[in-house]
């Protein structure tokens, strides 16, 4: 089995939690914009940027050599590289944000659409880095495209969810993010089966672990908890103050699912005969 | 004239597992404790020497791995510092003053071959002593190998023996399929 690479499970998650965050709360402000939405706006962009810069920071520390991390953007073919120039170009937007809503201006509507587009393509670029790792059959896979984008998504939704739904004025929109929150999770649903089938059916020639127990709890924990937790907060039977735990629980079974992913990185060696 | 394309043709028939090339390998490239460039795996099981098939049907043959200095090398499309490159005669170095030891190299290769020196914090792998070559010499564990396994040369030769071995005696690549165009060769029990 595969050691935990703890700081790429803190990168992975860290830049989804971000980018999924951003691209929510500018799709909201984008297609339902509606007056004091800076209320949420500015802590929650400033949080992206912190979070963001926290990701790449740990990013580097799975290198061996640290310090030369700058050398990592030599090639841009690379899709490490890519993801590299990516992360820094998405810090720029956000930071910029950042310093339009801590003076209480809406951010510039050429940088929503230009955020939005670069926080999706750091999401398809990082999943594309293990897509690529050719040698990894239980990375190299197209569920692992949907799994990083549904992972993101889902965990962006949450958060605006938990935010939204602490201010009454914008109740409308926490009930449709909430019923968009349950569609994400029930995508991630989809993603983490087809995850499964992926790799029980590909001929790998190497024992994938099946790590049924952290997946369960993955299952329990990230999935279901919250499914029943925000369909129970919409419909009236528990109190919104809830969303907070929805959210805990969302990020902890996302580490999970990250965990499982990273655990599985058995290397295809093949000690076949080639007669 | 076409440019030297150095590789490897491994006889599997000359192959007896001793490990001498693995050995060879460490002491003369110097390679620090708990790392190898190469192994030698026991064909069709997952424990060391153990046969195939079912007595009074068994058989054990080897299958030597080393890197394979591929023709479109996945590890140098992939590296992120352009420390992973190939030389004009086909041999796939790793520049250790570039390298961050992001590790992407190992994942990409199909062959997992390169890995992390665990002393300099840096990708490591075979050179196919360059350096050796260099000195009109051929690698180590080519000249150090008991059962004659192996034979070096340039593939883009004709002429040379390693060229003719795989014309007459067919030989193989380890997972064609993925299409890094292998330059070590495998002829058959």
């Amino acid at each position: 089995m595969n050691k935990i690479p703890i700081s790429l499970i803190v990168f992975t998650i860290l830049s989804g939690l971000s980018a999924g965050t951003y691209i929510f709360i500018n799709l909201i402000a984008l297609l339902l914009p509606q007056g004091g939405l800076i209320t949420i706006e500015k802590p929650l962009t400033i949080a992206c940027l912190i979070v963001m810069c926290i990701g790449l920071l740990a990013s580097a520390t799975h290198l061996g050599k640290p310090l030369r991390m700058p050398n990592a953007l030599a090639n841009v073919k690379s899709m490490i590289a890519q993801e590299g120039y990516w992360g820094l170009i998405f810090v720029l937007v956000l930071f910029l944000a950042s310093f339009q809503v801590f003076s209480n201006n809406y951010p510039w509507l050429w940088l929503r659409v230009i955020g939005v587009a670069v926080a999706v393509g750091l999401l398809f670029v990082t999943s594309f880095v293990y897509v690529r790792a050719k040698g990894i059959p239980a990375w190299s896979n197209s569920s692992t495209i949907f799994s990083f984008l549904f992972s993101a998504a889902l965990m962006g939704s949450v958060v605006c969810l938990a935010f939204l739904s602490s201010h009454p004025q914008f109740i409308a929109l926490s009930n449709l993010t909430g019923t968009v929150t349950i569609v994400m999770i029930l995508l991630q649903a989809v993603a983490a089966i087809a995850t499964e089938v992926q790799i029980s059916t590909v001929p790998t020639g190497i024992d994938i672990p099946k790590l049924t127990g952290i997946n369960m709890l993955r299952w329990i924990i990230g999935l279901l908890c919250p499914l029943f937790l925000t369909y129970l907060v919409m419909v009236g039977v528990m109190p919104t103050s809830l969303y907070i735990i929805t959210l805990i629980i969302v990020i902890v079974g996302e580490i999970l699912s990250r965990t499982v992913f990273f655990l599985r990185g058995v290397h295809l060696k093949s000690n076949s005969s080639l007669w | 004239m076409l440019k030297k394309r150095y590789g490897m043709v491994i006889d599997l028939r000359r192959c007896f597992g001793c490990q001498t090339c693995v050995v060879g390998c460490i002491v003369w490239n110097s390679i620090p404790d708990g790392i190898k460039w190469s192994h030698v795996d026991t064909a069709g099981s997952k424990i060391e020497h153990q046969p195939m098939g079912t007595f009074p049907n068994v058989n054990m043959s080897f299958l030597p791995h080393l890197c394979n200095h591929c023709e479109d090398p996945a590890c140098v499309r992939n590296c992120p510092t352009k420390a992973m490159h190939k030389r004009e005669d086909g041999i796939v170095l790793v520049d250790q003053t570039k390298c961050v030891g992001c590790g992407y190299c190992s994942w990409s290769c199909p062959y997992g071959t390169p890995i992390l020196d665990p002393v300099k914090k840096v990708m490591s792998k075979c050179t196919l002593c360059a350096e050796r070559i260099g000195h009109s010499e051929v690698p180590f564990c080519v000249a150090n190998c008991p059962g004659k396994a192996r034979i070096f040369g340039d593939l883009n030769d004709p002429n040379s023996e390693v060229s003719k071995l795989i014309a007459i005696r067919k030989g193989r690549q380890l997972c064609p399929e993925n299409g890094t165009g292998p330059s070590v060769y495998y002829v058959g029990p």
